[in-house]
């Protein structure tokens, strides 16, 4: 353990990057810390007129409320179900980019490839979802490509079940170039004496890449994994919001927007605040939980 | 060793703060906002319940003139649009605004929601703002401004109306009805109320035809459900045209609204309460009748018949299918087919859009329900206990404005001799100011008046309605109000009590999300209407029966007030 000269001599020798640090720290302070204290609420059956102050005390009924709800397994699902389908297909994704990328040795097509697949990160949410709505018409570029081939023309927006991979694929879309920034900055620390050791020693392109990069990456991957799975209940509810009406409810509906609409939309602050700190609270066992498996199976953990 | 002492600190707060964002959100400190409760609850306790309509005369009458002098400044939040944004950055810029500014003498600084905001959302947060603006006008029901009162958030203005909104109190008073549908359920009045001169402003939707390909395809004005389809059919066959929509203006009972109502007309169900055969408070979607138009709905659909995409198209969609020719039929807007009308004449397409008949059940038979309005309009403005007295009163003589002659012409349609000329009839005229405004007629009505688009605190004219559409949209408004039955129907405005309104939003809220859902299931199959039963079955465990006793309880209060 540090004592306390140790900490105070770390604080000088670093001072520049405990600067650094100060900003997140008082946003952290500000946003996240001080709100805290609102979370009484949840206990409350909130009026604005009344303040935190007098709103009447019910107790653990918000959270009664939800669990007796009758879209609260719908909700729970369906967050569950987009959740692991982001780390099954979205997670992977830019991984396999960059080990691509990294395969690639001329090098303006890899930057070029790079500059293409990140472009879509800098579009608003709010555009990216117009054109998914425009594509996915009855008149919409998707379905002149499957009128092209024969196929029906119909409105892809309102079928359950296209909902999830047009959610995903265009999450893909918008987010692999990105993402896969990280990941090509890890290969570009790798030291390049293994790959030479590997090629001598008559390793092929895939076993250079199956014991070399593969396990110069893993750190990088568990713990952005891990980070993920501590999210497992947060998903992003703007592109959600912006995609799916009453027809796909069944399968879009997540705890997010159900949050928005009941807090926001009906009013009922105390329900949606009990409601993001069950969210809260859930996160919290798989964040915790996912870094204990990370622990035990010999990988780096967060803490 | 250094780098990862950073690493986990930095892991345990981003932990820490993905797990707490989320629950700390939306949440304000409110002590601030409480301070102003005393002269609202002082406000309470000061008078009897009971007021009478006599009062008006008793009161000695002071002369109200404007511009006042030396009026305070006041704040307004409103939901309503905020100026046209191309024209204007912001209402300081905006004529209608400055105009309205001399003409009363407040200084009133506006704030409206972010361009694009849910106003709902909008609304809920201004709520918890530490310190609320001095006026805050919204789609505020009876009820909800009622417990905003009882927690000392708003003025009670009952007493304070005869004196200070002299001319606001004569006109409540000029019709029982009128002074009914104002008052909560404690008998007081916590709101001035945007009002409309009669049925015509009301009823702004409705369905709209192409007349010339209905000539061409030698058929007549459809009347009846059998007769629509047939015209559907010919449209479609004859010219790929379809019915198509757009959920804001016509829903089919997808959501409620108050606005934008859903009816399946020629039935007399609509989506949400409304007054049965038997004169009771009953769930339209719980009806044998609101079944057989959802049959009629989905048969429809599966003959291709309904644009797929009137699911998921804005008005600006729907706006580029029609000049395309891709629509035959629709329900819309008088606005919107304003538009239409004008890009048909533009691009010179023939299209002839005219208003029809909201179809009937049967020939003979008046049609039973249409999009309709009162003549009090859910938009009120409501005075909140951040004023101090004196600007209560400042306030109060303010939105009388709306409600005098002069200030009612001036909000409809601007200054007369600059943008309006009254005709030999009395009827208003716009000048050449407005006909031949570089941006177009309607948005120079937008510069330069108030009551366009959305009712605030004065009296819309009908003449508006009409001078600001085209001929044909104005005049579609008479076929769609013309032998209905709709008002047999109609739920009045009805006042819940504290305690019914807070058990009433904990049970409805699901049943219309539930409703919603499964109407549309219903019309695009997904869901067999064989399983109706089980629908109302599942409505029956929500509990629907005691949001209708709730309903009937406030419904007969109200025919008793």
């Amino acid at each position: 353990m540090l004592s306390g000269k140790a900490i105070v001599k770390d604080f000088k020798k670093n001072k520049l990057i405990y600067l650094m640090v100060l900003p997140v720290i008082i946003y952290l302070i500000l946003f996240c810390y001080k709100p805290m204290y609102g979370i009484i609420i949840a206990f409350q059956r909130f009026r604005p007129g009344l303040g935190i102050e007098r709103s009447p005390w019910v107790g653990l009924n918000n959270f009664v409320r939800f669990f007796k709800d009758i879209y609260f397994w719908r909700v729970v699902k369906n967050t569950f179900t987009i959740s692991f389908l982001n780390i099954l297909f979205t997670f992977p994704a830019p991984i396999l980019l960059a080990l691509l990328l990294n395969e690639v040795q001329c090098s303006w097509f890899k930057r070029t490839v790079q500059t293409v697949t990140y472009l879509p990160h800098f579009i608003a949410m709010v555009v990216v979802c117009g054109l998914i709505n425009q594509f996915c018409r009855s008149d919409g570029l998707i379905n002149d490509v499957i009128a092209f081939f024969g196929g029906e023309r119909a409105n892809l927006l309102i079928k359950t079940e296209m909902f999830y991979p047009i959610y995903i694929i265009s999450g893909i879309w918008k987010e692999i170039g990105w993402s896969s920034i990280i990941y090509l900055a890890t290969l570009a620390g790798i030291d390049q004496e293994q790959y030479e050791a590997a090629k001598i020693d008559g390793a092929g392109r895939i076993q250079q890449m199956r014991y070399i990069t593969l396990p110069g990456l893993m750190p990088t991957i568990s713990m952005l994994l891990i980070l993920k799975m501590g999210q497992v209940l947060n998903i992003g509810m703007e592109k959600i919001l912006l995609l799916y009406h009453e027809m796909t409810y069944e399968v879009a509906d997540v705890i997010s927007t159900y949050v928005y609409r009941k807090g926001l939309i009906d009013a009922d602050y105390s329900y949606s605040t009990a409601i993001g700190l069950f969210n809260s609270i859930v996160n919290i066992v798989f964040l915790v939980g996912a870094n204990k498996i990370s622990k035990k199976l010999g990988q780096s953990g967060l803490f | 060793m250094k780098r990862n002492r950073l690493n986990k600190f930095l892991g345990i707060t981003l932990a820490g703060t993905m797990a707490l964002g989320l629950a700390a959100c939306g949440n304000q400190n409110n002590a601030e906002s409480t301070t102003g409760s005393n002269a609202g609850t002082v406000e309470q306790g000061s008078s009897a319940a009971e007021e009478s309509t006599a009062e008006s005369t008793e009161v000695v009458e002071e002369e109200l003139t404007y511009p006042l002098k030396d009026a305070s400044k006041l704040s307004m939040w409103t939901y309503n649009q905020p100026p046209v944004a191309s024209i204007y950055a912001d209402w300081t810029e905006s004529l209608y605004h400055i105009g309205l500014q001399e003409n009363t003498g407040v200084e009133v600084e506006w704030i409206y929601p972010a361009a694009g905001a849910n106003v709902d959302e909008a609304y809920n947060l201004m709520l918890t703002d530490e310190v609320l603006p001095n006026m805050i006008t919204n789609d505020t029901s009876l009820s909800d401004a009622l417990l905003l009162a009882r927690d000392g958030m708003i003025y009670d203005l009952t007493d304070y109306l005869p004196e200070y909104a002299p001319d606001y109190w004569e006109y409540l008073n000029s019709d029982p009805e009128l002074l009914r549908s104002v008052k909560a359920d404690d008998g007081r009045i916590y709101g001035v109320y945007g009002h409309t001169e009669g049925d015509y402003n009301g009823t702004y939707i409705g369905p709209v035809i192409r007349q010339d390909w209905l000539k061409e395809c030698g058929l007549d004005m459809p009347v009846t459900l059998e007769d629509w389809e047939e015209v559907l059919v010919a449209f479609k066959d004859k010219y790929n045209a379809k019915f198509g929509f757009t959920k804001k203006r016509y829903h089919m009972g997808i959501a409620s609204g108050t606005n934008a109502q859903a009816t399946i007309f020629a039935y007399s169900t609509i989506d949400g309460w409304y007054v049965n055969k038997d004169g009771q408070i009953a769930l339209g979607q719980m009806d044998e009748e609101w079944k057989e138009s959802l049959e009629v709905l989905h048969r429809w659909y599966d003959m291709g018949l309904i644009d797929q995409d009137s699911f998921t198209m804005d008005d600006n969609a729907l706006r580029a299918k029609v000049l395309n020719n891709e629509v035959g039929v629709s329900i819309t807007a008088l606005s919107q087919m304003t538009n239409w009308i004008n890009d048909a004449q533009a691009q010179g397409t023939g299209a002839d859009w005219v208003g029809m008949e909201y179809p009937r059940v049967a020939e003979g038979v008046a049609t039973s329900r249409i999009q309709s309005g009162s003549r009090t309009s859910a938009t009120v403005t409501m005075i909140t206990t951040t004023c101090s007295e004196e600007e209560l009163i400042t306030a109060l003589k303010w939105l009388n404005y709306g409600f005098t002659e002069e200030g009612g012409m001036y909000i409809n349609f601007g200054n007369e001799g600059e943008t309006y000329t009254l005709d030999a009839d009395g009827n208003p005229q716009w000048t050449d100011l407005i006909k031949n405004d570089p941006d177009g007629v309607s948005a120079a009505v937008k510069k330069y008046t108030g009551a366009h688009s959305g009712v605030v605190a004065t009296i819309q004219a009908a003449d508006l309605v009409k001078l600001i559409n085209a001929e044909t949209s104005a005049a579609a408004v008479y076929e769609w109000i013309d032998n209905t039955d709709n008002s047999k129907y109609v739920v009045p405005k009805l006042a819940l009590t504290e305690e019914e309104s807070i058990t009433y939003s904990d049970k409805f809220t699901p049943i219309s999300d539930y409703c919603a859902e499964m109407a549309l299931k219903f019309i695009l199959g997904e869901e067999s209407l064989d399983n109706f039963d089980a629908f109302i079955e599942k409505l029956h465990t929500m509990g629907v029966d005691e949001c209708q006793a709730i309903q009937q309880a406030a419904y007969e209060r109200y025919l008793a007030k």
